[in-house]
């Protein structure tokens, strides 16, 4: 039917036969994209996709818990350093999220009841849990039960919070039980571009989000009986991660193929220079944990920044006058050598265009088990644990891009030296903590150090979750607080203590969008203050 | 018009005059109805055998016998004239039109079926080729504007070729298609031929207002239609027409730009002068001299007075369009054929923007035998483009300049230092000529359009028509970033200088459609009184479009822009297309005693691209036209009135609107997965959901709609006018209506809602003077048209058209449609901004406000056509109102401190206008705010997001405006004084403007609200892509060989 003699024949024969006329308009079958997908072939790109995400959250809590301020040289800051949020401000965490999400729902949906697929069912059900915490954190009540609906429900119902988080957890003890219940089903192989098919280890990494949860959950009145019946029957002989929880495709030095770190700080594909890298530069505060001022990191320190420790271009969020600007042609946060396309292979944070993206660092599992043994919550030494989170951190900054460490970087040899650096610490040193609230100062300024550059938002949340690490309120000291001096906070601590919802809901879920959101005084359930 | 009836004449009188002698008078005869010339008129000498017969181009010339006084001028259809001939030796005359063949008008309408305007129980108004052409607007659309009462046309930009939007009747769908439909020789094309056309080559274009006078093209008329005619040959002489067009353009608009205030960044108070920056805010202008930028690696930095310059304006440059016009028409009694040949360079308002079009034309008809008659049309454009793809970029860093920069001396940025990116002053914005220098698109379209029509009568009766059409697209282009590294000095002192890694996306496809159409139409008279004519139609069409691209990211070798030449792996793209349609119709038209006609008409429509159990569909329509003036004795017989008419209709049409013009809407049923995040990465794969969802059982959209009016000539046909309401209702809007992002998805394709749009149309045309030498036409039309959201669902009070920026275009459940929603201030109760009682700041309301509809609902044209001997002056002004529009570029004037806003209070710290503060003592109550300024009058307030540039009130304007659209003044040299050079047949020159002059109210400083950011639906949005607004001047020689 391509060629006009066949349409003019047609024009005589059509109105005879209904059968020409069917097979003149064709069938509508779409040549361009896909229709339907299996469960296996949306597991990677979901995977993927919530790396990227991850990104983008850290960048966002970057420069509000302190890993990062305005370099010299840039302007336009606007909500960035007044806290002066809009419902536009972080729309993207909401709406990347969420199209996460349904990729994940998908599989669960695809999965649910099959026994082959046990295992991408389970998958899913822990990244769910993965990504829906990390959207109660930032914006408290959110679309759970009603929400991934699709056309069933465009219009879905904001659930609370603390219900959230239970059903969480629930969703994780699920897939544990389905993990270990799972013999028989499909391996899922290359696929699961996390732990390469190891559902041991997804079962471990589901316990540790399940502890990070339960942390959280514990001391809030109206889920603290939930944490504590959680934790009585709590399933420690399965463990928690020892190894990072690392997100890798296969990333490539091409366009939209690079790690996204990567992408977003150092140089894209053809070798430009991204701007984010530019624009931003290491707090003061921050770097007070590595330059001695409150903590001497000699080996962390110069894994982590350029120019560690006297050329480091660093800062106080909200100088626009005096801030330097980063340095040529380089981000603060990349260690190796040559710039552009010519930049090599390091350790450190940015470590190359084809390195993993952890979800999770092994350094974190540990700090949380730490704080659960020093808490009571579960039965463990946490002087230990508080070490071997030290060294796990060690560890993954002095991995290199293939996740082997590198023979110049020896990490035992440099946490021994860090301990030998600091030895009336008790940041450091756990043993010299003398009170719960020290050992628990310790622990988290430990995550957050860790966490530097890597899980902003984690990090943000157990610091309004403790009050740690510790900040001096109403000071303009840049090493004494994070905060930014144009802050417009009405807060003591002159910070946000959330975001507010996104425009995009407003505009197409008005009648379900809460309204009357602050971003300095409604609190996620789990911060005391 | 009259055509056939011409050029039948013009033979048989030719040879039948008589010879004449004396002295000699000669003329041209022309058409007072279009302004052709009249060939075959008699031309007597009163009183004797002695006369002539105009020639092909109504030209005569007569040897007046000694006792001849007066000259007898006749033509069929027209009120003969006697001039007493005085000692006139040139008599040009305008044959009016006899009231009497008034009811013989004819106009081609819908499946190209010529009816009488008497019939036509609908609105239908008929352009002649002059009209369109007059003003040498570059493309048909143009030429069109405020011509036509219900006919909208907004050219969206000012670049060179702009696209253009036609709509009639406001829009019915709220995000498919709106845009009329576009008939060329009878056969159906996509809308974007109507944007390369030849103006030149339009013999007569006929709008169909509304979808009852369009019922005939099923799914596709609900839009109404533009059917156009396009030049066939003339029989007798071959002549030869060539013509030249220059037409100036320049900017009519600049948007106000303060010049007080030099280079200053945010956060400075008092404002401190920094070299480098872009933004405005620093001190007042002194005229001392200042250093810009950085030194150079050798030391040397550029020094200038510190002063406004004035080169925000003068960087917009004068375009020029050349335009070069031949057409040869010829034939014989049984053959006809017209050719034509156009060449059309344009370079715009912005540096090194071009385009360049060539079309030809060649037009035949054939008489076979007695029965059989074929005819053809084919047409073939090319069009290329050479312009930069950073247009917004490009208006941005205009912006960014500071005032005493020059910026117009940095165009040589390969030579100049200064103007090289290395030493570009400015630390973060481009030196516009460097991006557009290195951001290009180089394209360009093919189009062949054409159709073959067989005509067999083998029976009075009955006549049978078989046409096929083609049109045909091949597109081709390549965008390509330019590689650019900055030398290690430069990145040492300006960190926020990168390098720029260049790229090529190089694309190519083609959009493929074919028409087959076959009519059969019978004609029987029953008894004296009755006639019946009877058509039966068959249409197939199918569309094919095919597109693929390939990208490269990141260049390796400077210059060479091809994809290969590339670091990493290329991104590619395809897409194809194809869907089909079959529709059969009849009509049936009733003529009781040539007064009372009613045409009913029914079409089905199978489609390929819903669902097959929802893929076909009926359309039914009926008109009515009552000719009273020839019902009635009394007003048959009445001196005053010529004709009157009252006519009615009501329809229904159906369109499915699943898509685009690119994509038609197959294949848009089903949800899609697509590989996203990079995938895939080697041999590993991934698909991600796509975030659109379709509802099951998709429909086409129904519109039904009704209309009524009256067409009236009275006074001896010195005014006509015509009155039409109509009302259209819109229901099952097929709409990807926006979704919370929290349901997975942010589109859902449904059928929901209904729009309405009611309105009038109204033109009266009025002969306010006439004499031989001089007449003096005055003509005016009125459009109102009220359109508004209906419903939408249940569950949707209101989606959202477009995204990104401060405000949106929305469809509102009762609200008027499209309409703006964005930020606004907070508010107290009696409207005042409320201000932080201490800071003096103002903050953003939470949510999305009303501000107002996109739309006109008022537009008038009022021309004036003055006829005095071979001149001709034609005006047309155009006013539109009722209406808001969103300059989205605002911000950026804001933000730069370019605006001439960030001025209006010298930087000084003010009271904001009509504002209050929160009663400390009683939180709820407001105190009018006279003393509380604002922290920071200068960039704190200006370049802040919350108090400021996120708020989308601060940037809307009215969208009202008077337009000068078109002045022409032609001059058709004497036929005495071009018959001396012998080959000469006729020369016409003409001086012409466009867009001369647009008044606009205070609150716009920013732009032309006609631009709209896109050519779709969500109209009411400007951006910095929307370069200045410009006027058109020139002027035209057309000879004839």
């Amino acid at each position: 039917m391509k060629n006009i003699f066949k349409t003019i024949a047609l024009a005589c024969v059509v109105t005879l036969t209904s059968t020409s006329c069917e097979e003149f308009l064709g069938d509508n079958v779409n040549p361009n994209q896909a229709t339907s997908a299996t469960p296996e072939l949306v597991l990677p790109n979901a995977l993927v996709s919530t790396a990227s995400n991850l990104r983008n959250v850290n960048t966002n809590a970057m420069w509000i818990n302190g890993y990062t301020v305005n370099a010299g040289g840039y302007g336009g800051w606007g909500s960035v350093v007044t806290y002066n949020y809009t419902t536009s401000s972080y729309a993207g965490v909401w709406t990347g999220l969420y199209d996460d999400l349904v990729n994940y729902k998908y599989i669960e949906t695809a999965s649910e009841g099959d026994p082959l697929l046990v295992y991408s069912n389970a998958i899913a059900k822990i990244m769910m849990a993965y990504d829906y915490h990390m959207l109660v954190d930032v914006f408290g009540d959110i679309p759970y039960t009603e929400a991934l609906q699709g056309s069933a429900n465009v219009i879905p119902k904001y659930d609370s919070q603390t219900a959230i988080y239970q059903d969480l957890v629930a969703k994780l003890n699920t897939a544990i039980d389905l993990i270990e219940g799972g013999e028989g089903a499909n391996a899922i192989g290359a696929g699961d571009v996390m732990f390469g098919g190891d559902m041991h280890a997804w079962a471990q990494f589901a316990n540790t989000l399940k502890l990070r949860l339960l942390i959280r959950m514990a001391e809030a009145s109206e889920t603290s009986a939930f944490a504590a019946s959680e934790f009585a029957s709590f399933d420690t002989d399965l463990g928690f991660i020892e190894d990072d929880a690392m997100v890798n495709p296969g990333y490539i030095a091409t366009a939209g193929k690079q790690n996204p770190y990567w992408n977003t700080y150092h140089t894209d594909a053809a070798g430009a220079l991204a701007g984010s890298g530019r624009s931003a530069i290491p707090s003061i505060y921050v770097y007070s944990f590595y330059d001695g001022t409150k903590i001497l990191d000699q080996g962390r320190g110069a894994a982590t920044y350029r120019g560690f420790p006297a050329t480091t271009p660093k800062g106080q969020l909200g100088n626009l006058d005096d801030n330097p600007a980063a340095l040529a042609s380089q981000t603060a946060w990349y260690v190796g050598s040559g710039t552009g396309t010519s930049a090599t292979n390091t350790i450190g944070l940015l470590k190359g265009r084809t390195a993993g993206v952890p979800l999770m660092l092994a350094a974190e599992a540990y700090f949380l088990q730490a704080e659960a043994y020093m808490k009571g919550y579960l039965d463990g030494n946490d002087a230990e644990a508080f070490e071997a989170g030290i060294l796990a951190s060690y560890q993954y900054l002095y991995e290199d891009i293939n996740g082997a460490t590198s023979a110049d970087w020896n990490p035992e040899t440099d946490f021994q030296l860090y301990l030998d650096d600091n030895d009336n610490n008790y940041l450091v040193h756990y043993e010299l903590a003398t009170s719960p609230a020290q050992k628990l100062e310790a622990i988290i300024t430990q995550k957050y150090i860790a966490y530097n550059f890597i899980n902003a938002q984690e990090t943000w949340s157990e610091f309004r979750r403790t009050g740690y690490p510790k900040i001096v309120n109403g000071s303009s000291d840049p090493k004494a607080t994070f905060s930014s001096i144009l802050s417009s906070s009405s807060r003591t601590d002159e910070l946000p203590v959330r975001y507010l919802y996104s425009n995009i809901e407003f505009q197409l879920n008005g009648a379900n969008v809460p309204t009357g959101i602050n971003q300095f005084t409604s609190l996620i359930f789990w911060q005391p203050q | 018009m009259k055509k056939i009836l011409l050029l039948g004449l013009t033979l048989f009188l030719a040879s039948a005059m008589a010879f004449a002698q004396g002295r000699n008078v000669s003329g041209i005869v022309t058409s007072a109805e279009d302004g052709e010339p009249v060939p075959g008129a008699t031309v007597l000498v009163k009183g004797t055998t002695v006369g002539a017969a105009t020639d092909a181009d109504g030209k005569y010339s007569l040897s007046i016998p000694a006792d001849g006084k007066v000259l007898v001028f006749s033509f069929i259809g027209t009120v003969t004239q006697e001039i007493n001939i005085g000692a006139q030796s040139i008599i040009d005359v305008i044959l009016q039109p006899d009231v009497q063949s008034l009811n013989e008008v004819v106009i081609t309408g819908a499946a190209g079926i010529e009816s009488r305007r008497i019939e036509m129980g609908y609105n239908a108004s008929s352009i002649e080729s002059r009209d369109v052409a007059q003003g040498r607007a570059m493309n048909v659309a143009s030429g069109l504007t405020g011509k036509v009462a219900g006919m909208q046309i907004n050219t969206t930009g000012s670049g060179v070729n702009p696209n253009v939007r036609v709509i009639l009747r406001g829009s019915r769908s709220l995000t498919g298609n709106n845009e009329a439909l576009i008939v060329v020789d009878n056969v159906i094309v996509p809308n974007a031929i109507l944007g390369n056309l030849n103006p030149q080559d339009i013999q007569e274009i006929t709008v169909l207002n509304g979808s009852n006078a369009a019922a005939l093209y099923g799914s596709a008329a609900s839009n109404g239609a533009l059917i156009i005619v396009t030049k066939k040959g003339k029989a007798g002489k071959t002549s030869v027409t060539v013509g030249h067009t220059v037409n100036v353009e320049k900017v009519s608009f600049y948007p106000e730009i303060q010049k007080e205030f030099g280079s200053g960044y945010a956060g400075g108070y008092p404002q401190q002068y920094v070299p480098y920056e872009n933004q405005q805010y620093g001190p007042r202008f002194d005229g001392s001299m200042v250093e810009i930028g950085r030194p150079l690696e050798d030391g040397s930095i550029q020094t200038v007075p510190y002063s406004y310059t004035g080169a925000k304006d003068n960087f917009w440059e004068t375009g020029v369009t050349n335009q070069t016009d031949v057409a040869v028409t010829g034939g014989t009694e049984k053959s006809s054929n017209f050719f034509s040949a156009q060449y059309l360079t344009n370079d715009g308002t912005t540096p090194n923007d071009k385009y360049n079009r060539a079309s030809i034309r060649f037009n035949s008809t054939r008489e076979l035998t007695d029965k059989l008659d074929l005819n053809f049309s084919s047409n073939y454009v090319q069009n290329r483009y050479d312009i930069t793809t950073q247009t917004a970029g490009m208006f941005d860093n205009v912006l960014q300049t500071p005032g005493q920069v020059p910026l117009t001396s940095y165009k040589d940025w390969r030579n100049d230092p200064y103007a090289n990116p290395n030493g570009y002053y400015n630390e973060y914005y481009d030196n516009p000529y460097f991006a557009i220098d290195n951001n290009r698109r180089e394209s360009g379209n093919d189009y062949i359009v054409g159709n073959i029509e067989l005509k067999y009568q083998p029976l009075q009766w009955l006549t049978a028509t078989y046409r096929v059409g083609i049109s045909n697209r091949y597109l081709a282009g390549k965008d390509y970033t330019g590689k650019f590294t900055y030398t290690d000095y430069t990145k040492e002192i300006s960190s926020a200088k990168t390098d720029i890694a260049g790229g090529v996306t190089d694309y190519s496809g083609f959009n493929n459609q074919i028409n087959s159409d076959l009519l059969i139409n019978m004609k029987k008279a029953v008894g004296e009184n009755l006639f019946f004519d009877l058509l039966l139609g068959n249409s197939l069409r199918q569309n094919r479009y095919k597109y693929v691209e390939t990208s490269a990211n990141g260049l390796v070798i400077p210059g060479l822009y091809n994809v290969s030449n590339r670091v990493g792996e290329a991104s590619v793209v395809e897409n194809n297309y194809e869907s089909s349609q079959v529709g059969v119709f009849a009509q049936l038209k009733t003529a009781y005693k040539d007064f009372l006609f009613v045409e009913l008409t029914g079409r089905n429509d199978w489609v390929s691209i819903l669902a097959k159990e929802n893929r076909s569909f009926f359309y039914p329509a009926a008109n009515v036209s009552f000719v009273i003036s020839d019902a009635l004795d009394g007003i048959k017989q009445s001196s005053v009135i010529d004709q009157l008419k009252l006519r009615g209709g009501i329809s229904q049409v159906g369109q499915v609107n699943l898509g685009n013009r690119d994509n038609y809407g197959a294949y848009q049923l089903q949800s899609t997965f697509s590989p996203s995040n990079g995938f895939p990465y080697g041999s590993l794969s991934g698909y991600s959901l796509d975030n659109r969802l379709v509802a099951a059982n998709l429909k086409p959209e129904i519109t039904t709609a009704y209309e009524f009016g009256v067409d009236f000539i009275i006074l001896d046909n010195k005014i006509n006018g015509a009155f039409t309401f109509y009302d259209s209702r819109t229901v099952d809007q097929t709409v990807p209506t926006g979704v919370a992002p929290s349901t997975g998805f942010t589109s859902y394709l449904q059928n929901t809602g209904e729009v309405a749009n009611r309105g009038v149309e109204t033109n009266l045309n009025v002969t306010a003077y006439s004499n031989n030498n001089l007449q003096i036409n005055v003509g005016a039309n009125y459009t109102f048209n009220d359109n508004w959201v209906v419903s939408i669902s249940d569950d949707l009070p209101q989606l959202q058209l477009s995204t990104g920026g401060n405000a949106q275009v929305y469809a509102v459940e009762g609200q008027p449609f499209p309409l703006l929603q964005g930020t606004v201030y907070k508010r107290d109760e009696q409207g005042r901004i409320i201000v932080d009682g201490i800071t003096g700041y103002p903050s953003v309301a939470e949510g999305q406000a009303v501000l107002g509809n996109t739309v006109p609902k008022h537009r008038l044209g009022i021309n004036l056509e003055v006829l005095y001997k071979g001149f001709r002056l034609y005006a047309l002004g155009e006013y539109r109102g009722g209406y808001k529009i969103l300059y989205d570029g605002g911000g950026s004037f804001d933000f730069s401190g370019s605006g001439a806003t960030t001025g209006y209070f010298n930087r000084e710290r003010f009271v904001i206008p009509n504002s209050s503060y929160e009663d400390p003592e009683n939180p709820g109550t407001y105190i009018p705010n006279n003393n509380v300024t604002v922290t920071d009058g200068g960039a704190g307030f200006w370049t802040d997001g919350s108090f400021r540039r996120n708020v989308a009130e601060n940037y809307l304007v009215s969208g009202d405006f008077w337009k000068l659209r078109e002045v022409a003044l032609s001059y058709d040299l004497p036929a005495s004084l071009v018959s001396r050079i012998g080959f000469i047949q006729g020369a016409t020159i003409t001086a012409q403007g466009r867009n001369l002059l647009i008044f606009t109210p205070k609150s716009n400083i920013y732009t032309d609200p006609e631009f709209n950011f896109n050519d779709g639906n969500a109209v009411g949005i400007v951006t910095l892509a929307n370069t200045p607004p410009t006027r058109f001047f020139g002027a035209s020689i057309s000879v004839t060989f």
